[in-house]
């Protein structure tokens, strides 16, 4: 603290006129400040030391005079950032964690098949890892990939809601093919979602949010501006978009002025998905109604208060009542439990009577068995041409099945039908052919041919001698497709591999 | 309008009897079988839904609603492991691009006449 200066202002009647307002803007912090001034000043003298963010240490009363010692309080820096939530990054994902006081995260779209990747998501094509890898060290709190316009981006919003420090989401790379998922990112920061969960505006298929509260996804749309730079596959125009997001001061950047707003002013919010709809992408149009209406139920039922457990007293006496009773039964039942030994020691095991099974109701399908039999073989373990014929053979059980269903409708009496079974009673026979003079091992010859065998014997339950076209007839209303031919063209689903040539 | 719901109906036990029978193989273990039931089942039961809703005289609308009941029945009846995965990702499926549980589910949209409610 330096020597204070002394002002006197004693006839000075205003604080203002006499300059003390600037000498106080232009005092150092931490220095001080002496000024003697009349009494009648004082409370005036008070709220200007107030004002320009001074104290007054000292006020000594001379009487005709008043001292003050004032003193510049040290200037407190605003704090604009926050702690994350204490799980965040609360949602697992493909993505990389930065600094979490950033203000900027990065989706880069992973446009992929969907599911084709594995758990681990080990094969990221390079030019997405890149991107991703390249946004972090340029500075953003999160960088990872979005695949899927529902579970995906309820990810998203879980992270982003648990750190109020990211204001941004630069949205990039190209768009996920079919799923039209960085669509569906920016149709939610957008327009939001409607009453029935999904996302407003969005063209992807299953754009529906359904595992995460409503509250968090208005706090993500109040929290983010959305970057769009859907496309956009350059590591250094994404790395200029996530500088621009933490200037103090507004950056351009293509359209728009970006700079570090500070935290978003609410409380982190500790959210995850809780998974009541696994599979969104399997929902219906028609069945979100009462979906939603279920979530919504359930939430409510969870929001009411439990009835209050109420303590029930109990007299010491009752308890020793209750313990002594308590120990009578078990006694009793350790008694019960040695004759029941002593018993079985003594007896030979009786053979139990099985309950009459009561045979189930007859169904229209016609493939039922009780234990089925799961094949499994190592196709590893297979030559081209045994994985040839194995693949064959994999498809005759659902067509076979199928045409047994059409012979228990109208199809029974049609054309159709018949001819499908005379063509798979066909193919049967050439593959078996083709079987027995393959150059495979006996073993599998002989396993084929077994299967093969008892495919062509449940062809021969099946009808075989063309009848009347059930559509030409005016029975078969259905349009232009034929059941029969449908069961039958499943074996059409085997393109691998193409011929035993190759 | 019972012609629809009929022609519907007529498709399913098709489908239902040829995933039955591709769940005794790898099938039982994949997502593209437990697609295809999940399908099965949500048709059905969109179904049942607009044929309660539909003007269809009541003698006729319980007929074709225990028919449906019945393939619903089927329907969940399909076995499937517990833990199912694409069983081309995993290797022990070869045959191409294409997938037997989707093609069965595929017949029926052979089904086109009446083409809707």
């Amino acid at each position: 603290m330096n020597t204070a200066e002394v002002l006197n202002i004693r006839g000075s009647c205003c604080l203002e006129t006499a300059g003390i307002r600037q000498h106080l803007k232009d005092l150092m912090s931490g220095n001080t400040l002496k000024i003697v001034f009349d009494p009648p000043l004082r409370q005036d003298m008070e709220n200007l030391v107030a004002e320009e963010k001074c104290e007054i240490l000292h006020l000594d009363d001379e009487g005709k005079s008043l001292t003050a010692t004032i003193l510049k309080k040290a200037s407190t820096i605003e704090m604009l950032k926050v702690s994350p939530v204490a799980d965040y990054p609360t949602e697992e994902g493909c993505f990389l964690c930065g600094n979490h006081y950033s203000p900027v995260a990065v989706v880069v779209m992973l446009n992929a098949p969907y599911g084709t990747m594995p758990p681990e998501v080990k094969s990221i094509p390079p030019e997405i890892d890149k991107l991703v890898k390249s946004a972090v060290e340029t500075g953003a709190a999160l960088s990872g990939t979005l695949q899927t316009e529902n579970i995906g981006i309820e990810k998203i919003v879980c992270n982003i809601v648990g750190n109020p420090n990211i204001r941004y989401i630069v949205l990039c790379g190209v768009d996920v093919e079919g799923h039209h998922t960085g669509d569906a990112l920016r149709a939610l920061a957008e327009n939001g979602i409607n009453q029935q969960r999904t996302i407003i505006g969005s063209t992807a298929v299953t754009p529906y949010l359904l595992n995460i509260p409503k509250e968090s996804i208005e706090r993500f749309r109040k929290q983010v501006t959305l970057i769009n730079l859907l496309g956009e596959m350059n590591p250094e125009v994404i790395g200029k978009a996530v500088w621009s997001c933490y200037q103090e001061k507004p950056a351009p950047f293509l359209n728009y002025m970006l700079s570090d707003p500070g935290a978003y002013p609410e409380q982190p919010m500790s959210c995850r998905l809780n998974w009541r709809v696994k599979k969104p992408e399997s929902i219906e149009e028609w069945e979100l109604e009462d979906l939603v209406k279920g979530i919504e139920e359930e939430q409510k039922a969870v929001a009411v208060p439990q009835e209050k457990e109420v303590a029930v007293r109990v007299s010491e006496p009752k308890v020793a009542a209750i313990a002594s009773h308590l120990l009578r039964i078990t006694e009793e039942l350790s008694q019960i439990a040695k004759i029941i030994v002593g018993e079985a020691e003594a007896k030979p095991i009786a053979p139990v009577k099985e309950a009459p099974v009561v045979e189930e109701e007859k169904t229209v399908c016609a493939v039922k068995e009780e234990a089925p039999a799961v094949v499994a073989p190592a196709v590893a373990e297979l030559t081209e041409k045994e994985l040839y014929f194995h693949n064959q053979l994999r498809a005759y059980p659902g067509i076979l099945a199928g045409l047994s269903a059409c012979d228990k409708d109208i199809c029974h009496n049609g054309l159709s039908l018949p001819v499908a079974v005379n063509s798979i009673v066909k193919k049967l026979g050439k593959l078996k052919k083709d079987i027995e003079v393959s150059s495979i091992s006996e073993q599998r010859r002989g396993e084929f041919l077994a299967r093969i065998d008892s495919f062509l014997e449940a062809a021969q339950r099946l009808p075989t001698d063309p009848g009347p076209c059930q559509k030409t007839v005016g029975n078969c209303t259905i349009g232009k497709g034929c059941l029969a031919t449908g069961a039958a063209n499943l074996l059409k689903q085997i393109t691998e591999p193409s011929s035993l040539t190759q | 309008m019972s012609n629809y719901f009929t022609n519907q109906l007529r498709g399913y036990p098709v489908v239902l009897s040829a995933l039955q029978a591709y769940s005794k193989d790898i099938c039982r273990n994949c997502i593209g079988l437990e697609g295809a039931q999940t399908k099965v089942e949500k048709g059905l039961k969109k179904l049942c839904m607009d044929l309660k809703g539909s003007s269809i005289p009541g003698e006729e609308k319980e007929a074709l609603l225990a028919q449906i009941n019945s393939l619903s029945r089927e329907a969940e009846a399909i076995e499937l492991s517990e833990d199912c995965e694409c069983q081309k990702t995993a290797g022990n499926c070869k045959i191409g691009t294409g997938c037997f549980p989707l093609g069965a589910l595929d017949i029926q949209k052979l089904i086109t006449e009446p083409a809707a409610l």
